[in-house]
């Protein structure tokens, strides 16, 4: 869920890119939401689990199996001893989370176990997983205590290549003009390749800025979308920046990120206009989709063995 | 949304669902920052449980909530009430850092074109850069970046239209009236004049970065072979310590630094830094009772 704390000395939040996936994976293995899971973007790593866990896989669809056969998604597995769950082709989404029992015992830095890969810091040694790395976990609950539990199909998230975003007018609205914002609110962007986990570089219409001088650099936030010179919108997500230069002409709602964290390169974004009020009201469904949406679930066959 | 507090006026702006800005007059000038860091010390001390973070720049104050918790207007009332309340407690306490830099050539592959834009010889944009000591306004971007200002004039630049992919770790630039330097390797538009071979951020120190807002910077050119040399020290742990301190009295002529706001932030680094500073430069603690009173 990202260090806070720590942003006036210029320290970037990181955290999940897609808050909501992580959460539901936590809470379906029976864990803590803010529990420390795996970010998998893409491209999945193969892993060996050197002893029974209970474990969930939710966010983007990237073929996860295990020891051959399909790992369902959005819903509790207890692996035995031994298995190798492996990953393919991207399907839809493009970051899964894997949580399992107790979370990944990681230590906290600066009260965070995320990890901030330009700053060296937070999860497993301050950098991403290599081949050859053992990952501890703690020991979670007992599977008879948590059950089997599912993720209600009507609320997993569908990831689609175009995306609309809800966002509420930036500080440095006033220095586009009405056309551009117009513009912006109505454009097709273009997610492009040199988007990362700092931020979501756009291409499309030129969005231009009439300033008198150059812009005094501020702080920025979660979704906030700047817009350099060059006119091409660049989302700030998990790793950006604390401060910026750039005039910022809107800020994503906090309730539409995870879907945007989802998008990849080459899929398209729109932006629609909200209120202050909307936004909150869509935050509080997402906190209750989370809250009563994930369910027992009647067990299958071949799992009581 | 505008009002006027004290000589300041402010307009308080949305940044998302969780965040209002509070923008002071837009412009670079020690006054207006010492006048943001003083509102961040007194939101910072009433230690809500729906208040985040906060985090003060040049002119602009963040302050970030938690929007499960409390409603977006309650937070705006709330600031309004608080500025309202502000009164000028700035004062600051400040080390001097003297930072040598490799200007021009690929350490500061901007120079040359800055100085063809600026009518000037490289060697004139130098001398101007290096002519001054900077007010550390704020940090921020990446861990330790350092925001300086005011250029003079003739060397203020544009940022890139488009913002480099990568910059080096101690690459020294310039945007408008600002410069800084970046201490990690980050994308960044900035103008790279030229680089230091100093480490401001180090992860394993135990104050992983050396400066402060309110702290005094200016710029030593160094020739080839002192950066190469100090580049090696800088590998094997040497760190840059302050030439050094002074206190500035403001134009209250009330005394002592905000020593306080610095762990207020919540940073659980914060306090060895004090100490640090405290053990080299304890005399100049001049807190008085009514910072002492703040903690």
């Amino acid at each position: 869920m990202g260090r806070h704390g720590h942003q006036a000395f210029g320290m970037p939040v990181a955290g999940a890119m897609d808050t909501f996936s992580l959460q539901a994976a936590n809470l379906l293995v029976g864990n803590d939401p803010s529990a420390a899971a795996l970010e998998i973007t893409l491209v999945g790593p193969q892993l060996r689990f050197l002893s029974t866990a209970i474990i969930a896989v939710t966010g983007g669809d990237l073929s996860p199996v295990v020891d051959g056969n399909p790992l369902p998604m959005w819903e509790n597995v207890l692996i035995e001893a031994g298995s190798l769950l492996t990953f393919g082709a991207p399907r839809s989404g493009c970051r899964a989370y894997l949580a399992v029992d107790g979370g990944w015992a990681v230590e906290p830095v600066m009260g965070s176990r995320s990890t901030y890969l330009r700053g060296q810091i937070g999860g497993y040694q301050g950098r991403a997983l290599k081949d050859g790395d053992t990952l501890p976990h703690h020991r979670g609950k007992d599977f008879n205590q948590i059950g089997y539990r599912v993720m209600q199909a009507e609320w997993v998230p569908r990831y689609r290549a175009a995306v609309s975003v809800r966002a509420i007018e930036g500080p440095q609205v006033d220095v586009f003009s009405a056309a551009m914002r117009e513009r912006f609110f109505t454009a097709d962007f273009c997610v492009s390749l040199l988007s990362d986990r700092m931020g979501y570089r756009l291409e499309g219409p030129s969005i231009q800025a009439v300033m008198g001088k150059e812009m005094i650099s501020d702080a920025t936030a979660l979704g906030a979308v700047q817009v350099p010179p060059d006119g091409q919108p660049i989302v700030l997500m998990a790793d950006r920046q604390t401060t910026g230069g750039y005039p910022k002409i809107a800020t994503v709602i906090t309730a539409d990120i995870p879907l945007l964290a989802q998008a990849q390169a080459g899929h398209r974004i729109r932006f629609v206009p909200c209120t202050l009020g909307e936004a909150r009201a869509a935050l509080r469904q997402q906190a209750e989709v989370l809250r009563s949406r994930i369910i027992a679930r009647r067990p299958s066959p071949a799992e009581v063995s | 949304m505008e009002n006027r507090t004290k000589e300041q006026k402010c307009r308080l702006v949305p940044m998302g669902d969780s965040c209002w800005l509070i923008q002071f007059d837009q412009e670079i000038s020690p006054e207006i920052n010492v006048h943001v860091h003083a509102l961040a010390a007194a939101l910072a001390q009433a230690k809500h449980g729906w208040l985040r973070e906060i985090v003060p720049t040049y002119c602009a104050l963040a302050v970030y909530y938690d929007p499960m918790q409390i409603d977006a207007h309650d937070v705006e009332c709330y600031l309004w009430a608080e500025l309202a309340l502000l009164n000028e407690r700035g004062s600051t306490m400040s080390l001097t850092w003297e930072v040598p830099v490799l200007y021009g050539g690929e350490w500061g592959p901007d120079l040359a074109s800055l100085a063809l834009r600026s009518g000037l010889k490289t060697d004139e944009v130098i001398a101007l850069h290096a002519g001054r000591s900077y007010h550390l306004y704020m940090l921020g971007f990446v861990p330790g970046f350092c925001y300086l200002g005011k250029v003079p004039s003739k060397i203020a630049a544009p940022r890139h239209a488009k913002p480099r992919k990568a910059v080096p770790a101690g690459s020294v630039g310039i945007a408008g009236e600002q410069t800084g330097i970046y201490p990690i390797e980050a994308p960044g538009g900035w103008q790279i004049i030229g680089r230091t071979p100093v480490t401001l951020y180090d992860p394993r120190r135990e104050s992983p970065v050396l400066m402060r807002p309110g702290d005094r910077v200016r710029f030593r050119p160094i020739d080839l072979a002192t950066y190469h040399m100090l580049n090696q020290k800088s590998k094997s742990g040497w760190q840059l310590t302050p030439v050094e301190g002074t206190s500035n009295v403001d134009s209250t002529g009330h005394q002592g630094r905000l020593i306080n706001h610095r762990s207020r932030y919540g940073a659980s680094w914060a306090p060895g830094i004090r100490d640090a500073r405290r053990r080299s430069h304890g005399h100049l603690f001049l807190a008085s009772s009514q910072s002492a009173g703040r903690q």
